[in-house]
C-alpha cells in the first residue's frame, strides 16, 4: 500500500512538473519526485539505493533550479558549479553508505601479513580520508557558485 | 493479479509522462526533465525487479538509473540553458526555423 502511494506521489509530482510553466516549480516537483521515487525504493527494502536516489533527486533539483533561474541564462556557469557541488555531495552520501562493503573488497585485496584485519582497517581510514576530501570539494563548489551570484568568470560589474 | 502488478503500471505511467514532456512540449528545459523523468522511470522498474533478490542484474540496472539521472541533468540542463542565451529564446520551434 504505501509502495502504491508513493507511486502515485511521484507520478504527480512528474505531472506538475511536466505542466508547470514556473522554471523553479517545475524543478521543485522534479524533486520532489525523485524523492518520492526514494522512498519508494526504501519501503522496497533497499535502503542504500533509497539514499542514493534522495541525493540525485536533490542534485537534480538545484542543477534544474540554477540552469532555470529567473534571471535568465547568466547564472549557467554558477549553475553548473552548484550543481557539481550537489553532485559531489551526492557522491559523498553514497560513499558513505557503500563504505562497509567498499572497505571489505579494499582490505580483501591488500591484506597485510600477520593482521587480518589491518587491510580493512587501512582501507577505512583510507575511504574516510576521500570522504572528508569530497566534502570538502563540494562545498567549495556550491560557496564559489552562490558567490560569483550567476555571473559567468570574467564578467564584470560594468 | 501479482502484487506488483500496480506499481509497475504506476512505472510505466511515470516513462509515459517522460515521453509526453519530451514529445508535445517545446521548451528545451521541458525535453531536459522528460529524459530525467524516462531514468526515474527506469530506475524504479529495476529497483521493483530487483526487490527481494540479494544482488543481481537488476540491482545494478537501478544504480545505473540513478546514474543516468544524474548524468542527464548535469548535460543537458546547461545545454538548454546555452542554447537558450546563444538564440534568446527556450521553444525549440522558433530555433529550428532560425536561418543562418
Amino acid at each position: 500500500m504505501t509502495l502504491v502511494v508513493l507511486c502515485v506521489l511521484m507520478l504527480a509530482g512528474a505531472l506538475v512538473a511536466t505542466e508547470e510553466e514556473r522554471p523553479g516549480a517545475s524543478a521543485l516537483a522534479a524533486g520532489a519526485a525523485g524523492l518520492a521515487l526514494a522512498g519508494a525504493f526504501l519501503s522496497m527494502g533497499a535502503p542504500r539505493l533509497a539514499l542514493a536516489q534522495a541525493g540525485a533527486a536533490i542534485a537534480i533539483a538545484a542543477i534544474l533550479l540554477r540552469a532555470g533561474s529567473a534571471d535568465g541564462v547568466r547564472g549557467t556557469a554558477a549553475g553548473t558549479r552548484a550543481g557539481l557541488g550537489a553532485s559531489l555531495l551526492f557522491a559523498v552520501l553514497v560513499f558513505v553508505a557503500a563504505r562497509g562493503p567498499l572497505a571489505s573488497l579494499l582490505g580483501a585485496a591488500a591484506p597485510v601479513v600477520g593482521h587480518p584485519s589491518a587491510g580493512r582497517l587501512a582501507a577505512e581510514r583510507i575511504l574516510d580520508a576521500a570522504v572528508v576530501l569530497a566534502a570538502l570539494g563540494a562545498a567549495r563548489a556550491v560557496a564559489r557558485g552562490r558567490r560569483n551570484g550567476g555571473r559567468e568568470p570574467g564578467e564584470g560589474t560594468r | 493479479m501479482s502484487q506488483a502488478a500496480l506499481p509497475a503500471t504506476l512505472g510505466l505511467l511515470l516513462f509515459c509522462a517522460g515521453v509526453y514532456a519530451m514529445l508535445a512540449k517545446r521548451s528545451i528545459s521541458k525535453t531536459a526533465l522528460g529524459v530525467v523523468l524516462c531514468s526515474y522511470a527506469a530506475a524504479f522498474l529495476a529497483g521493483l525487479l530487483s526487490a527481494g533478490t540479494p544482488g543481481g542484474v537488476e540491482g545494478g540496472m537501478a544504480w545505473a538509473g540513478i546514474a543516468a539521472q544524474l548524468a542527464a541533468a548535469l548535460l543537458l540542463a546547461p545545454m538548454g540553458a546555452g542554447l537558450r542565451r546563444r538564440f534568446g529564446t527556450d521553444d525549440l520551434a522558433k530555433i529550428r526555423g532560425l536561418k543562418g
